[in-house]
């Protein structure tokens, strides 16, 4: 787990190189307009934003340069999918070379979209295999629908998020639900909204320079792909922040801050988080006494038996004196009743890499004894592979 | 053909004794004869493959595979240079539905000295073969233990002995009684119907061949893995016996890593034969197959979790069957694996550290005869078929303890067989 810099000084293995950017994209209605929240917040210059959408409406509204579409039939408005999957993936497949200049050359694709809907939901999987065959590295931040939107709503977006397990590095999704909890009842709709959209903006903006600042202690990426890339999970960020100098303790300012910060749903939200990434970040003065201290107090934040991923890394030329504890907490999805553990067991594998499809004729995972009597032994079926049954995921091999 | 002068002739055909193994990866006929001092002698075995038509260890194609066990008996029977007798036939089975019961057999003595005769513990055995089985269930072999005196004082022999009662304590192993037929029947579909009873359970079996009177005076555990079922069997000196059989075998391993990498059975099958009989494959990080094209590569790990996930369950079963509490104490000689999963070397090391005790693979003791194919685990069972034949046809006894003062001499050979035949016409 330690990184340091070789006598060479090139960078330790699993730094992003920064060289290329960071390439935001904001897919469908909702992702656009949390690109425009980050581009009225100020980008850093080594990000590059983008919005990708099939409504005209949308995508006027959007004040950033890079647009990406796919033309509409000659004489017609373009106007969106309407909610229709089909009609996203068939305009997202057409796009396809739109978004692949798009994002040839960035070190790290952040996708940000609200899954339920057509394009978002459609595009997204789409998106993230165009990135995986050019090599970048993705991370997905999603909105999932309000509980008041409907069932329907909620598992068109659950589905999405799954399609998108398949080929993304790292998913988090964010529930509406939590995400507008945290304001007061009294809020003006359009004041929640924008606010929303920022607060998923500075996350957006968080987990960028998490990646890319040259970090300590662990490699960034291939942490968090672990953490999230594997299952599902429903995932919370927030940031805390604190002037370093002055005498003043920083370490713990920036963690009080980090406690009110509205989507991470403070201590209560913090104990149930199963997993959880916390970086921080001083510049090079920062001493170890402050960060050993940092991690400590962060520490307590959270379960004993959750897994953390900690980081520290020096801003560079921005953020100067300013001392920034970032975390991504996440709770898995709780394992599926035993009725299903096969069914998981089979989504578990595939997600490890075994993406064939299945021949429609082939009963599952049986192979040389369908048709045969049947093997129960406490409840069990002896025919199916035991490592399905146990649903543990093998390495496939090439 | 054979020995001895034209006197015995007639004697040595019925010496010629015929083992016939239905298993799921092979169908075994092996013939042999017993000789007047009571060793046995391999002359001969037929082969053929069972192709599908037996599965888990169940019969799944009657004629299919009565057509390759008239070739198997055919080749044997040619190499052996004699006619196969079916009077002199035996046959192992298994199946999931195989246990084992105690069952106590008692008679009073009442001669005037008091003294156990030959009489009483014929008597006593005859009694303890007196068992109620649910329905469509049969005996297939009784498995005599030890002998109880006056109620409470456990002997091993008790001719001579004095007291006024005697109890035979005796295991009955028994399956459901269609199973049992369809291998009986099969047989006759080729031709050959087996009147006796003939047949053995195939833990049994191995048992009868590779296990010595040490092995079960202390304790051990026999596991037959074949390819269908994995049989097994435990001994002990003190009176404890227990069987059974799982139809979980070699397949399911091919088939688990069929499952786990997306390659057909008999590539499957080649990786367990030419990787998996020792354990340097996982000194390489991949397994390699060869195909038109790019090779596939297989992590070796991946071999290891998938196999070594089934291989631990077969154990766990084995062990659940077998009242674990019980398990420990009665191992003093470990572990015996037969059959074509004792040349796997991970199911040999996973028994070591599931049962904690050692293991050794079954080796066929006491057979002589040039077929060098009897030193495969894989021909256990068929040669302990052979054994149970010459040394005693009464209908399903096997005496599986320490049998001493039993006279092997060509006298007692000759009247215990004519005694047989006439009991056998009675029946």
């Amino acid at each position: 787990m330690n990184q340091s810099k070789s006598e060479t000084g090139l960078p330790p293995e699993g730094i992003i190189e920064a060289k290329g950017g960071i390439a935001i994209l904001g897919i469908g209605g909702a992702g656009v307009k949390m690109a425009s929240a980050i581009l009225s917040a100020g980008p850093s210059p080594r990000m590059r934003l983008g919005a990708l959408d099939f409504d005209e409406g949308s995508l006027a509204s959007y004040k950033g340069d890079c647009k990406l579409s796919s033309p509409p039939p000659a004489g017609t408005k373009a106007m969106g999918t309407g909610g229709d999957i089909l009609v996203g993936e068939r305009l997202a497949a057409m796009s396809r070379a739109g978004i692949a200049q798009f994002i040839s050359g960035a070190a790290v694709l952040i996708g940000l979209s609200g899954m339920g809907g057509g394009t978002g939901t459609a595009a997204s999987p789409i998106v993230a295999r165009v990135a995986k065959k050019l090599g970048v590295p993705t991370i997905f931040i999603l909105t999932v629908p309000f509980s008041f939107e409907g069932h329907k709503r909620r598992q068109t977006a659950e589905k999405g998020i799954e399609n998108l397990l398949v080929d993304a590095d790292v998913v988090v999704p964010i529930d509406n639900d939590i995400l507008y909890s945290i304001m007061p009842s009294e809020t003006p709709f359009p004041e929640a909204f924008l606010r929303s959209d920022a607060e998923i903006a500075m996350s957006a903006l968080c987990i960028g320079e998490l990646l890319t600042a040259e970090s300590y202690l662990s490699s960034t990426f291939p942490s968090l792909k672990n953490m999230l890339g594997r299952r599902k999970s429903s995932c919370s960020i927030g940031s805390g922040e604190a002037e370093m100098g002055g005498g003043k303790d920083f370490c713990q300012a920036a963690a009080e801050r980090l406690l009110d910060s509205p989507l991470l749903g403070g201590l209560a939200e913090m104990k149930k988080a199963d997993a959880a990434a916390i970086s921080i970040s001083g510049g090079c003065g920062l001493g170890i006494g402050p960060m050993k201290r940092t991690f400590e107090t962060v520490k307590t934040f959270f379960r004993d038996d959750a897994e953390l991923v900690c980081s520290v890394s020096d801003n560079g030329p921005q953020g100067k004196g300013v001392f920034r504890i970032t975390v991504l907490a996440a709770r898995y999805e709780s394992q599926k009743p035993e009725s299903d553990s096969k069914a998981s067991g089979a989504e578990e594998a595939r997600q490890g890499g075994y993406m064939q499809d299945e021949l429609p004729l082939m009963t599952p995972k049986k192979g040389i004894f369908v048709n045969t009597s049947e093997n129960f032994f406490k409840s069990q079926d002896l025919d199916i592979p035991t490592f399905q049954r146990k649903g543990l995921s093998v390495d496939f091999g090439k | 053909m054979g020995h001895g002068g034209g006197q015995h002739r007639m004697l040595n055909s019925r010496q010629v004794i015929t083992a016939v193994d239905i298993g799921t990866s092979k169908l075994c006929v092996l013939i042999g004869e017993c000789d007047s001092k009571g060793r046995l002698r391999a002359l001969a075995m037929g082969e053929r493959d069972s192709g599908d038509a037996v599965c888990k260890g169940e019969i799944r194609k009657m004629s299919d595979l009565c057509t390759r066990l008239s070739e198997a008996l055919e080749d044997a029977s040619d190499s052996a240079g004699t006619e196969i007798d079916p009077a002199n036939m035996f046959f192992s089975v298994t199946g999931r539905q195989i246990a084992s019961q105690r069952s106590i057999g008692s008679v009073t003595i009442m001669n005037e000295a008091r003294k156990v005769c030959e009489e009483e513990i014929k008597e006593a055995l005859e009694n303890s073969r007196q068992i109620s089985l649910p329905v469509n269930t049969v005996p297939i072999n009784f498995v005599d233990s030890e002998f109880i005196m006056d109620g409470n004082r456990k002997v091993e022999d008790p001719l001579g002995l004095v007291g006024s009662k005697l109890e035979a304590v005796s295991f009955c192993v028994h399956g459901s009684s269609s199973m049992v037929e369809n291998y009986r029947a099969a047989i006759g579909e080729c031709g050959y119907q087996i009147k006796h009873k003939g047949d053995i359970f195939a833990a049994l079996a191995s048992a009868k061949s590779t296990l010595g009177a040490e092995d079960l005076k202390h304790g051990t555990l026999l596991i037959d893995i074949g390819a269908g079922t994995s049989d097994f069997a435990l001994f002990h000196g003190n009176g404890y016996f227990d069987c059974g059989s799982i139809p979980v075998g070699c397949d399911h391993i091919a088939n688990d890593m069929c499952a786990a990498f997306d390659i057909h059975v008999t590539k499957a099958r080649e990786i367990i034969q030419e990787h998996l009989q020792t354990d340097d494959f996982l000194k390489e990080q991949f397994v390699s197959l060869d195909r038109s094209g790019e090779p596939r590569r297989i992590p070796s790990v991946s071999i290891e979790k998938v196999v070594g996930l089934r291989v631990n369950e077969i154990f766990e079963i084995i062990a659940a069957s077998l009242q674990k509490s019980r398990l420990k104490q009665h191992l003093g000689r470990g572990v015996v694996v037969c059959g074509g999963g004792a040349k796997i070397a991970m199911i040999v090391k996973g028994a070591e550290k599931f049962f904690e005790a050692t293991v050794r693979t079954g080796e066929v003791r006491e057979i002589d005869g040039e077929l060098s194919k009897l030193r495969d685990p894989r021909y256990c069972c068929v040669a302990g078929i052979l054994k149970y034949g010459a040394e005693g046809r009464s209908g399903g006894s096997d005496r599986m303890r320490i049998i001493s003062g039993v006279d092997k001499g060509l006298w007692s050979l000759i009247t215990q067989s004519w005694g047989k035949i006439v009991e056998s016409i009675k029946i």
